[in-house]
C-alpha cells in the first residue's frame, strides 16, 4: 500500500475579515474553498500555518463552518503576532477539523449549561451558535461568561442580542473595572462560580466547560454543589497541540493525546489522571485567562 | 520594513554590522556568509568589513561583543537610536564571555593592574564591568554561539526580514550530540561536559571530537546546576573547578544563583 | 501452514550479507567506541559487531530520521514534501527493538497515516537477530524478549550457525531465493533441537527485572512517593533518555524561513520536524507561558508513567520495551527503571501489608 498525502499538509485560506474585539482579541475570518473544514464541530479545532513563522491550534468560535471559517485569536506568541501584522486578502495554510468536541447529540433533549472563562468564550461560542440554531432540540439554556477585566469582553455586538432573547439565560462577570466605563451589557463583578451559583442549574444538565486551567477545579466545585453528575460535565483541555494529529506528544495527558481523544473529555474520563485538572495557581504567571 | 529611513537608491531592507569588545568572530562568520544576505539586503554599516559607510537608521543592527569600555556603551547607545531590530550576536553580546567570566575570579581594577601596571589608572578610567548588551539596552533577538552557528544566523536574518520574530529554543547541547549518535563523554570517559546545561548550536561540536562540552554557547534554557554539580563532584572534580568550568563564558547570574542554592 | 526454516552456517554468512546487500543498502551495529555501538551501513561481514546489544540510536532513526521536511511553502502554494526513500536493510535488531519498532509503527500507522515514516517504513528488510542478556536488559519484564512482529527474518544464533525464520512475504522471499542459492539449508531436527535450547537458556539468563502485573496501580499510587523527588534532583533534563529510546516518538516542529526580499511574508519556507524530549522544559508550556510540568520532577515523572502504562488506555500496550539504553545513556543514573519499580514496589508492598484486612 503506498501512502496517501502527508496529513501535515494544509489548505489555504484567504483573510476575508478582521475584527478586532478586545485589546489583542480579533476574529478572523477565512475563505477556504476546498471545504475540507466545513466539517467542523463545536469545540474542534485548526491548525493555523503562517509560513516561515509556525503553527498554532485554534479552537473553531463558529457553530457554522462552510466555506468560511471564524477563528478568534489572541496575539500571545509568535505566529499569532504574525497573524496579527496581516491584512485581509493575505493567506495562510489551514489544516483540521481536528479532535472530539463537544457532544452535541448527546446534549440534546437536555438542559445545557455553557461556561466560558476569558478566551475560552471563542469555542463556547460555536456552542451557543450550535445550540441556537437547533433550538427546539435542546431544554433550558444557560451561558456564564467570566472574565478578569470588564474591556476583555469578546464578542460585544453578539451578546447585546442574545440578551435580548428569551430562550437563553445569559449571567456575565468581570473580576475588575477597567476601561473608561462599564461595557453597554448587563455585567456583574464576580467570577465565574459566583454566576454558576447564581443560575437556575438542574442537577440533569449537561455542562461544557472551556477556560483557562486554573479555572476548572473552582468550576467542577461548583457544579457538584449543584449535585450535577459528574459524566454530564464536559471540559475542554488546553495543551500545545503541535501536530493536531495524536503523534507530535506535545499535548499528552495520562494516556491520551488532547488533540485526538479530547480537546474536549467528560470529567470522569480525567479526574484521576495526574496533572490534567489540577494546576497549581502560584505558577501562573502573566494570566492565562 | 518599509518604516525605516535611509534606503535611498534601492529599496532593501538595510542592515548593520558593529562590534564591541569582542573577538571578531562573529564578524568573521557574518562576513563569510554576506554573499548569502546581499542579495536580500543593503549593508550599510560593516565598519570590519568595508570602508565605506553610512550614517542613519536601518532595520537590522548585528551586535557583537561585550560592553566593557565607556566608548562602548555610548557607541551601543547610538546603534539602539538607530536601528529597529537589535540584534546580540555571539556569547560577549549575550552572556559577557571569558571577560565576564573572569569577573568572578576577581575585580577588574585587579586584573588592570596585573595586565598594565603603572598605566593602570588611565585604561581603568575608560573600563567598565564587562557586561552583555542588555544590561545596557533593549535587546530584540540574542543570538549566542562562540561562535555563532551560520545557518542559525541565516535563519534568525530570514525571519527578521519578514518581520516575525525567530524561534530560538535553548535545548540542551546533549540533544544535537545525541542526535549524531555520539558516545556520551560524561559517561564513557568521565570528562567534564558541561553540554547537560549548555545551549545547543554548535552541533555539539566538542563531544563529536571526543572533548567535554566547556559550556560557550552559554547556559540552556533553566540548566540544572545543582544536578550537574552533584555529578561533577561525583566523578572527582572538585567544586572549584566545576564553579570556574559553570562561569567560565559569563553566564555568571543564572548559573551562580542557582549552584549557591 | 507452517512457513519452512533454515540454517546458515556461519562460513556462509558473507554469502547471507551479498543476498542482503543485492536488494538494497546493508545497515548493521558497528563499534564507534569502547563501550557503544550504532547502526551504521556495512559492506563486509567484519564491519558487523555480532556481539552489540544495544546501539546508541535504537533502528527507528532509518524511518523516523532526526530531521525531516514535511511541507513546503514555495511560490505562494502549499506544498507537500515526498522523497522516494531507498531501500533499506537493517541487520542485527534484537527482539526489543523489534517490538520497538512495533511500537512505533502503532503511532505512525494510526490515522491519519504519518506517511513521512510509512513510505519509509515500507521501503525496508528487518533482519533481526538472538541476544543474550546483561545485567541491564530486563524485556522479559516487559514481555517483549521472543520476536513477535515488527521484522521480515529473524536469526537465531545456535553456536556453528543460525537458526532463521521468515515472517513476512518478502522476508520469505528471501530466504526461499538464498535456499534455492544454496547459501540456506533446510533446518534439520538436531538445529531444531538447538534453537529450542536457545530461548529456554536466554530465559534463564535475565540478571533483573520486575514484575509487571500491578505496574500500573503502583505507578498511581506510589505518585508521591519520595523517591521521585530524590530522582528529580539529579535530573539533568538533559534529554538523554528519550532520542536513545526505542518507542519514543515526539518531535518539535519549526519553520524554515528561507531569505526572502519579499516583505509581505510570502516568501518561501519549509515546516520541518526535529526530535524532541519531554524532558526539556519548554515540552508541555502552552500560550501564555503556563507550564504543565515545571521542575525537572515532574518532567522525569510524566516520563516514566507515559514509558510504565502510559499508552495502556489508548492502545493497550506499555511503551517500555526492556532495552535498557536510558539506564545506560542517563549521565545522572537515575533512568534506571528496574530499580525505580522495584523501589516503588516494595514501598506499596508495605504500605498493604501494613493495612488491617
Amino acid at each position: 500500500m503506498i501512502p496517501g498525502k502527508t496529513p501535515y499538509l494544509s489548505v489555504k485560506g484567504t483573510i476575508r475579515s478582521i475584527v478586532p474585539m478586545a485589546q489583542d482579541n480579533y476574529l478572523f475570518d477565512f475563505t477556504e474553498r476546498t471545504g475540507s473544514l466545513s466539517g467542523c464541530r463545536p469545540g474542534q479545532f485548526v491548525e493555523l500555518w503562517v509560513p516561515g513563522v509556525g503553527e498554532c491550534p485554534i479552537s473553531v468560535c463558529s457553530g457554522r463552518v462552510s466555506e468560511s471559517i471564524q477563528l478568534m485569536v489572541r496575539r500571545a506568541g509568535r505566529v499569532t503576532s504574525a497573524l496579527f501584522n496581516m491584512s485581509e486578502g493575505d493567506s495562510v495554510g489551514l489544516r483540521g477539523p481536528y479532535g472530539q468536541g463537544f457532544p452535541m447529540e448527546a446534549f440534546k433533549g437536555r438542559d445545557l449549561v455553557m461556561v466560558a472563562g476569558g478566551l475560552g468564550v471563542a469555542p463556547i461560542r460555536s456552542v451557543w451558535q450550535y445550540a441556537l440554531d437547533h433550538r427546539e432540540e435542546f431544554g433550558r439554556l444557560v451561558l456564564i461568561y467570566g472574565m478578569r477585566h470588564t474591556n476583555d469582553i469578546l464578542f460585544r455586538q453578539e451578546f447585546k442580542f442574545l440578551l435580548r432573547r428569551r430562550d437563553i439565560d445569559i449571567f456575565i462577570a468581570a473580576e475588575e473595572v477597567v476601561g473608561p466605563a462599564l461595557p453597554p451589557i448587563a455585567m456583574q463583578l464576580g467570577r465565574v462560580t459566583d454566576l454558576l451559583r447564581q443560575a437556575e442549574i438542574s442537577s440533569d444538565s449537561c455542562v461544557a466547560v472551556c477556560g483557562p486551567p486554573v479555572m476548572y477545579k473552582y468550576v467542577i466545585d461548583v457544579l457538584k454543589e449543584r449535585n450535577v453528575d459528574e459524566a454530564n460535565i464536559h471540559l475542554s483541555l488546553e495543551r500545545h497541540m503541535k501536530c493536531g494529529i495524536g503523534k507530535c506528544g506535545h499535548c499528552f495527558i495520562g494516556g491520551k493525546f488532547n488533540c485526538k481523544a479530547g480537546p474536549v473529555f467528560a470529567l470522569p474520563e480525567i479526574k484521576h489522571v495526574p496533572e490534567a485538572i489540577e494546576c497549581d495557581a502560584a505558577s501562573l504567571q502573566g494570566g492565562l485567562e | 520594513m518599509s518604516a525605516a529611513a535611509g534606503s535611498g537608491t534601492n529599496h532593501l531592507p538595510t542592515i548593520a554590522v558593529e562590534g564591541l569588545t569582542g573577538c571578531a568572530g562573529e564578524l568573521l562568520v557574518i562576513l563569510e556568509n554576506l554573499d548569502k544576505l546581499l542579495p536580500f539586503v543593503r549593508v550599510v554599516r560593516f565598519p570590519f568589513a568595508q570602508s565605506k559607510n553610512e550614517g542613519g537608521a536601518v532595520d537590522i543592527t548585528f551586535v557583537e561583543g561585550s560592553v566593557s569600555q565607556k566608548h562602548d556603551l555610548e557607541k551601543l547607545k547610538r546603534i539602539r537610536a538607530n536601528t529597529r531590530w537589535l540584534v546580540a550576536v555571539g556569547n560577549c553580546a549575550v552572556w559577557g564571555c571569558v571577560q565576564k567570566g573572569a569577573l568572578c575570579k576577581c575585580k577588574a581594577a585587579e586584573m588592570i593592574e596585573a595586565v598594565y601596571g603603572s598605566a593602570a589608572s588611565s585604561i581603568a578610567a575608560e573600563a567598565m564591568d564587562a557586561a552583555p548588551l542588555d544590561s545596557h539596552v533593549a535587546v530584540d533577538v540574542k543570538l549566542s554561539g562562540c561562535p555563532i552557528n551560520a545557518s542559525q544566523f541565516l535563519a534568525v536574518t530570514a525571519s527578521l526580514l519578514r518581520d516575525h520574530l525567530p524561534y530560538i529554543v535553548s535545548k540542551p547541547v546533549c540533544l544535537e550530540c545525541k542526535l549524531r549518535e555520539n558516545p556520551c563523554v560524561l559517561i564513557e570517559d568521565n570528562l567534564p561536559c558541561l553540554g547537560p546545561v549548555t545551549a545547543a548550536g554548535c552541533g555539539a561540536l566538542c563531544p563529536s571530537m571526543g572533548a567535554a562540552c566547556y559550556g560557550c554557547f552559554g547556559p540552556c534554557e533553566e540548566p540544572q546546576i545543582g544536578a550537574m554539580t552533584t555529578i561533577l563532584k561525583e566523578k572527582g572534580y572538585e567544586m572549584e573547578e566545576v564553579l570556574g568550568r559553570l562561569t567560565a563564558f559569563g553566564a555568571v547570574i543564572p548559573m551562580g544563583e542557582k549552584w549557591q542554592k | 501452514m507452517l512457513s519452512p526454516t533454515y540454517f546458515l552456517p556461519k562460513e556462509r554468512f558473507p554469502d547471507f550479507l551479498n543476498a542482503l546487500k543485492s536488494l538494497g543498502q546493508v545497515f548493521a551495529p558497528v563499534k564507534v567506541s569502547k563501550q557503544s555501538y550504532s547502526f551504521k551501513a556495512v559492506e563486509k561481514a567484519s564491519e558487523i559487531a555480532f556481539e552489540a546489544l544495544r546501539t546508541i540510536l535504537p533502528p527507528k532513526k532509518f524511518f523516523y530520521p532526526q530531521s525531516e521536511t514535511l511541507v513546503k511553502f514555495e511560490d505562494g502554494e502549499i506544498k507537500e514534501c515526498i522523497e522516494e526513500p531507498v531501500f533499506k536493510v537493517i541487520f542485527g535488531v534484537h527482539p526489543c527493538d523489534l517490538a520497538g519498532l512495533g511500537i512505533m509503527d502503532t503511532i505512525f500507522e494510526d490515522s491519519p497515516g504519518d506517511t513521512h515514516y510509512l513510505r519509509k517504513r515500507r521501503t525496508s528488510m528487518i533482519i533481526g537477530l538472538s541476544c543474550m542478556p546483561d545485567k541491564h536488559c530486563f524485556c522479559q519484564s516487559m514481555g517483549t524478549d521472543c520476536p513477535e512482529k515488527g521484522y521480515d527474518v529473524f536469526l537465531t544464533d545456535i553456536e556453528d550457525g543460525y537458526f532463521i525464520e521468515g515472517k513476512s512475504s518478502q522476508g520469505q522471499k528471501l530466504l526461499a531465493d538464498a535456499f534455492a542459492d544454496k547459501v540456506l539449508e533446510r533446518a534439520r531436527e538436531a538445529h531444531k533441537d538447538r534453537y529450542k535450547r536457545f530461548w529456554l537458556d536466554r530465559s534463564e539468563a535475565f540478571e533483573t527485572g520486575f514484575k509487571v502485573d500491578n505496574l500500573r496501580s503502583t505507578m498511581d499510587l506510589e505518585w508521591e512517593n519520595p523517591v521521585w523527588e530524590e530522582l528529580g534532583d539529579r535530573c539533568l533534563s538533559c534529554g538523554n533518555c528519550t532520542p536513545v529510546c526505542p518507542t519514543c516518538y515526539c518531535f518539535d516542529l519549526v519553520d524554515v524561513a528561507a531569505l526572502s526580499s519579499k516583505q509581505d511574508g510570502s516568501g518561501d519556507a519549509e515546516r520541518r520536524r526535529e526530535w524532541d524530549s519531554c524532558q526539556f522544559v519548554g515540552f508541555a508550556k502552552v500560550a501564555g507561558d503556563y507550564n504543565f510540568r515545571p521542575g525537572p520532577v515532574d518532567r522525569l515523572k510524566f516520563w516514566y508513567r507515559h514509558k510504565l502504562h502510559g499508552f495502556d488506555d489508548a492502545y493497550g500496550f506499555k511503551t517500555c520495551v526492556g532495552c535498557g539504553r536510558c539506564t545506560v545513556s542517563c549521565p545522572s543514573g537515575i533512568d534506571d527503571i528496574v530499580k525505580v519499580v522495584n523501589i516503588l514496589q516494595v514501598a506499596r508492598q508495605e504500605k498493604d501489608e501494613g493495612q488491617p484486612k
